[in-house]
Order: structure tokens, then C-alpha cells, then sequence
């Protein structure tokens, strides 16, 4: 039952498609409980791992460690939330990774080969989640 | 018949009409090609049977190049010579291997695919290899369960190269019936190395070939015909017979013993793939050494870049395999990341982040995983490790001399100078940003570079892979090569090589089945010769 808690709260937070690492993430037993009661949105393993390899880029890109600055090199509108993307913009991101790797827009983070709207969009993860930390903390 | 050159009378003089010297792969495949020809074969052997370590310290070698060529024990001097030992993988070489490739200096074959095209057929049998095809798509057809398996990555910058497996076929062993037969025009001598060849005094025709054994042994073998099978020794026998020419037979340019190259071979950098679990069957270099299993399926797939994309990267050949699942999800990274997790949730301390990001960072493939599930659907994402296969580009400056001090024969040993070039890197480096770039063009997955760039140092896993290559180089010109388009020595009118020596260039092939493919083409040359 838990399980099912967990999968419609996936449903709602990531869309449908998000389900390629759950069989292994489901493993880390997040309490169901705890996702519905913080007043912000919980975190899903994978903006943890996103947020980690937001961090790595900006610092080799800290002239990118910008909010704003991402938004506008990703083409986000200002209230979408990295962490939760509309499907659409999802789907839109993912042609222009898959367009980055075409022409070799490209950029290794910690050795690994990554298009580099994907790191923008980790980076613009990391950036607001550690806003939130702080602000969460204040 | 096979017989024991310790029995022979001292200073005999045996005569015959071809000699082969080195019964390895070439030397049995040519031995065997010419049964019943009705010319008279003598093919020796510098060890026995079966593995002796005294015959084996006559591997012994000097290094003095930037990277050491371990030929102590990676080469077997008995009967089916470096087949006692070989792994057993088979692939053609590709067409474009074959051609004059303007960003390779020195590359370019006097022939072609096509030419070696029907004796790949022929060497199939050698190897009891399965009748699938090495055309991938071919291989499809044959092989259902590939279709279902193999990872969608025609179209691009990266094609797929077959590898088929041969159940390591030891020539020694598999094909004795045939050598040790009575009343046939063969004769193996074993026991016998090749010490010195002699030549008329213009140095253009070998009249005999001066051999010896261990226990103090000498004779010489008079013949119409001389072939040098030896592989790394081959360079090593030409440089010895220094009589008339102070340099060696056939080296009146200084090619004899230059442009030594290997398949530089290394695990390095990891793959994280979304698809079927057990794709991995056909891609994983490991299936080539399992020999033990019965059930594997005689089929490796490598991925390689288009000759379109050699060309335009200025690289050599190179082959990928993707191997060993990475069970990374008890690291230190993993945990981490579920600190950070708790962390986030609980909006505890930002700066506890710190030190969890740096692990995390310290085991990176566990965060890009999980960062990239957020873009994948339902198929499972795994971590594999990556292994290289690359071409060595011909280098003059790598090459084998003979040093000052001699083995228990009293020929001087070999000095290596095993030297790769900036080229060499830069085919690795970019082979695997091609790979990189497609996986994720293609949305397969991501991909880790250990060596990125051209100056980063070549990855500790660096190894040869025991193709000994170059050193005696097939040219149509006398100047860039040792032996002509038939391998007879350029200059010498009875001296032939066979082996990967003559190969100058590796390409994308696994070198044993392509020297069996020369060999029987020289064997079937020589007949026609001699008819």
C-alpha cells in the first residue's frame, strides 16, 4: 500500500514517463508519511542525483551560476521549477539534448559526457533547490 | 611426420624444396595448405610439443621504448606457437583498413579487401568457426536473439563490427594428425631454431638457413624456397642474417625491424545504458574469454566509428566493448545521495551538503545515474564498464634491434622499442567521444571519459594485446616495405614472410585470423609458383 502511495505521489511530481530508475530508487523506502508532510515538494532521488550533477557543473561553469542566466539559456518561462517540469517542456529538452550530442554541444562533468542543456537544467535544479534549503532553514 | 631435430646428425645437411620457419598459425596454415603438393616441406619448430620454460627463456627481450612489451610470456615457442595461448577472436579486417588513409602517414596496403576476400573463407575452417556472417546485419538474421538485443546505433557516427569466436583452436594440437603423418610430403622438425640465413654473395637468394637446438645442436636446411613464420621473430632472423649486407636481408631502406605496432587494449571510462539487461551477451568482451561455456553465443559485437568518421577525426581503427555490470549502488556515492535526500526533505543545515556532494562527486556515475533516470522511461539503467581496442598508427621510431647481449643460442636478443605517437591518443580519446555523442544522441545513455583530451595520460590499464605487427611491412615500394604485395622479400628472390610482421597497418582486425587468411594466399602463390 505503501508502495502505491509512493508510485501516485511519482505520478503527480514527475509524470509518467519518470519511472526508469524507481525500480531501484522504490529501494531507498522514502516514507510515503514525510513526502505529504512537508509544506514544499518532496525530493525525488533523482533531483538529488540531479542537483549533484548541477553542483559539479557550476563548478567548472560558476560564470553559468546564474538563475536567471539558465532560465534564459534553457528557454524556461520563470515560474517552471526545474525540479518539475511539465511534461512538455520535458519532451522539448530532451529533442535538444539529443540535438546537443548531434552537433557536439556537449561538456564532461566529473568524466562523463554529458549534452550541455542537460547540465544547465541540473545546474538550474541545484540553484533552486539551494535556495529552498536556505530559505527552508532561515 | 614430426620429428625431433636432437636426433639429427650434427652438421647435417637437409635439403628440401620450402622451409618454414615457425610453426605457428602461419606456419601450420601454409604447411598444411601445401599437403600433397608434391613439393618436399620442411617446417621447424624452435620448442617441442609441449611448454618447456628453458625454450621459453629464449623469448627473452630488452625494452627500451615508452612502453614495455612483456614477449617473456606472451608468446609460446612450441608447436602451434602463439596459438597455445591466443584468445580466440576472429574478425576480418575492414576494406578501409586496406586503403591509403592520407591522415595515417605510412598507412596503405599494396592489396586489397577483395583480394583476401576468398581466403577469409578458407581460414574459417581453421578456426571452427561458426557459419555466422560478419556482417552485422547478416548476423541478424541469423541470430534472432541479436536482433532483440542489439543496441540501435546504425546510421551514425558509430557502425557495430562482428567478432566471432573461435573455441580457441590450438594449431599445434588440433591440426598434429595432419602434421605428424607418415608418408606425406611434410616434415616437422622440432627443436630446430633459425639461427642465420645464407645467402649467394650478391645477398639476392638464401641457399640455406643455419639452425640449431639448445643442447648445442647444428645443421643447415638447404631449399628452393624460404619463409620466415615467426612472427615478432621474424624481423630478429633478417637482422641476424647480416652476411653479405651488415644490416640484414632485406633491409636496404632501414624498414626491417620499424613501424612495430600492437592493438593498444585498455578498460577505461563506464557506460550507463538504458536496455535490456542481458544485451550486454553481445557487446561484453568477456564473452571472449569464456570458453568453458557451451551455451554463449559464438558472437561479440563491437562498436567501432565509420571509416566517414576515421576520416574526418583523423583516427585510426578502434573497437569498443562494453563489459562488467558496475554494482554501484552500496557506494559511497549512493549513500551520500540519500543523505542529501533526508537532508532536502527535513530542510536541515544546507552546509551538512558539502561533504555529501564531494562524495558524491568522488563517485559520480552513482548522481548522473540517477539524473539521468529523470529523462528515461521504464527501461532499466545500468553501469558497465568500457573496453578499448585501438589501432597504433605506423611509427618508424617504434621498432625492434637486436642488443648487445645474446641468448642460450648465442644470437644476440631482441631489443624492443615499443613508442606510440600523439595519433595513437587522439584515436582513443575521440573514438570515444564518437561513442560518447551518439549514446547520446540516440538516448541509449551516458558515457565517461577517463581520457578526455589529448594531453591527459594514457589510462594505467593501458596493454598490448600480443598482435605483433609491422615489423617486416608489405609495400609495393621497396622503400616503405620489406615484402611486395606476396610477401616475398623485396630485393631476394627466394625469401617470402608470412605473419602479422607483414602487416602495415592492424586496422580494426583480430590479427590471427587475417594471418591465416595471407598464409593460405601465400601458400596457394607459392604453388603456382613452383607448378
Amino acid at each position: 500500500m505503501e508502495t502505491d502511495i509512493l508510485k501516485t505521489d511519482r505520478r503527480s511530481f514527475l509524470g509518467d514517463s519518470l519511472l526508469g530508475a524507481g525500480g531501484l530508487l522504490l529501494a531507498w523506502q522514502i516514507n510515503p508519511a514525510r513526502l505529504t508532510a512537508k509544506p514544499l515538494r518532496p525530493v525525488q532521488p533523482e533531483n538529488a542525483a540531479m542537483i549533484s550533477v548541477g553542483r559539479a557543473y557550476l563548478d567548472q561553469t560558476p560564470n553559468e551560476a546564474n538563475v536567471a542566466r539558465l532560465r534564459q539559456l534553457l528557454n524556461l518561462a520563470a515560474e517552471v521549477s526545474a525540479l518539475t517540469l511539465p511534461a512538455p517542456e520535458k519532451e522539448r529538452l530532451a529533442v535538444r539534448q539529443s540535438e546537443d550530442f548531434r552537433t557536439g554541444l556537449t561538456v564532461l562533468v566529473q568524466g562523463w559526457v554529458l549534452s550541455r542543456t542537460e547540465a544547465r537544467l541540473y545546474a538550474l535544479a541545484a540553484l533552486q533547490a539551494e535556495a529552498g534549503a536556505a530559505v527552508g532553514h532561515a | 611426420m614430426i620429428i625431433d631435430f636432437r636426433t639429427v646428425t650434427q652438421d647435417t645437411v637437409i635439403a628440401t624444396d620450402i622451409c618454414i620457419v615457425g610453426a605457428g598459425a602461419a606456419g601450420i596454415a601454409i604447411a598444411r595448405e601445401l599437403l600433397g603438393s608434391g613439393v618436399k616441406v620442411c617446417l621447424i619448430e624452435g620448442g617441442g610439443l609441449e611448454y618447456d620454460p628453458e625454450v621459453e627463456l629464449l623469448n627473452d627481450a630488452e625494452n627500451v621504448g615508452e612502453f614495455t612489451l612483456h614477449l617473456e610470456y606472451n608468446r609460446a615457442r612450441f608447436l602451434g606457437g602463439t596459438t597455445n595461448l591466443w584468445g580466440g577472436s576472429c574478425a576480418p579486417l575492414d576494406a578501409a583498413d586496406f586503403e591509403e588513409r592520407p591522415w595515417i602517414p605510412d598507412s596503405g596496403w599494396p592489396i586489397g579487401r577483395t583480394d583476401l576476400e576468398p581466403y577469409f573463407g578458407r581460414a574459417r575452417p581453421y578456426f571452427q568457426l561458426s557459419d555466422y556472417s560478419f556482417d552485422p546485419q547478416d548476423c541478424t538474421r541469423e541470430v534472432p536473439e541479436l536482433a532483440r538485443l542489439r543496441l540501435p546505433v546504425q546510421g551514425g557516427d558509430i557502425t557495430e563490427k562482428i567478432v566471432l569466436r573461435s573455441p580457441r583452436v590450438g594449431f599445434g594440437q588440433v591440426y598434429r594428425p595432419d602434421l605428424a603423418a607418415e608418408n606425406t610430403n611434410l616434415t616437422v622438425m622440432l627443436h630446430a631454431n633459425g639461427m642465420r640465413l645464407e645467402t649467394d654473395e650478391a645477398g639476392k637468394t638464401v641457399h640455406s638457413l643455419r639452425i640449431g637446438s639448445l643442447d648445442g645442436r647444428r645443421a643447415s636446411i638447404q631449399a628452393r624456397i624460404f619463409i620466415l613464420a615467426g612472427g615478432i621473430e621474424n624481423a630478429r632472423l633478417l637482422l641476424l642474417s647480416d652476411q653479405p649486407n651488415p644490416a640484414g636481408l632485406g633491409n636496404e631502406y632501414d624498414n626491417v625491424g620499424r613501424y612495430f605496432c600492437d592493438h593498444l587494449n585498455m578498460t577505461s571510462g563506464r557506460v550507463l545504458i538504458q536496455g535490456a539487461t542481458d544485451f550486454v551477451r553481445f557487446y561484453d568482451i568477456e564473452g571472449l574469454y569464456d570458453h568453458t561455456n557451451p551455451t554463449h553465443e559464438p558472437v561479440i559485437v563491437g562498436l567501432q566509428p565509420t571509416p566517414e568518421a576515421q576520416r574526418r577525426e583523423g583516427i585510426g581503427n578502434y573497437l569498443c566493448f562494453i563489459s562488467e555490470t558496475y554494482e554501484g549502488e552500496d557506494s559511497a556515492g549512493f549513500l551520500a545521495l540519500r543523505r542529501i535526500i533526508g537532508r532536502i526533505k527535513r530542510w536541515r543545515n544546507p552546509t551538512d551538503f558539502t561533504h555529501d556532494f564531494a562524495t558524491v562527486a568522488g563517485d559520480f556515475a552513482d548522481a548522473v545515474k540517477g539524473a539521468y533516470g529523470y529523462f528515461v522511461n521504464e527501461a532499466p539503467l545500468r553501469l558497465y564498464k568500457l573496453h578499448h581496442f585501438s589501432e597504433q598508427v605506423p611509427n618508424r621510431d617504434s621498432r625492434i634491434m637486436l642488443a648487445d647481449t645474446v641468448d642460450a643460442l648465442g644470437l644476440r636478443r631482441m631489443r624492443v622499442a615499443w613508442n606510440l605517437t600523439p595519433q595513437d591518443k587522439h584515436t582513443v580519446v575521440h573514438a570515444q567521444w564518437l561513442v560518447a555523442r551518439e549514446f547520446g544522441r540516440l538516448g541509449l545513455g551516458r558515457v565517461e571519459i577517463e581520457m578526455a583530451g589529448d594531453d591527459d595520460p594514457w589510462p594505467a590499464s593501458l596493454h598490448q594485446s600480443s598482435h605483433y605487427m609491422g615489423t617486416t611491412r608489405m609495400s609495393g615500394d621497396p622503400r616503405k616495405g620489406v615484402v611486395d604485395a606476396n610477401c616475398r622479400v623485396h630485393g631476394m628472390t627466394n625469401l617470402y614472410v608470412a605473419g602479422g610482421s607483414v602487416f602495415p597497418t592492424g586496422g580494426g582486425g583480430m590479427v590471427t585470423f587475417n594471418i591465416v587468411a595471407l598464409a593460405i594466399r601465400l601458400a596457394d602463390h607459392l604453388r603456382a609458383e613452383l607448378a
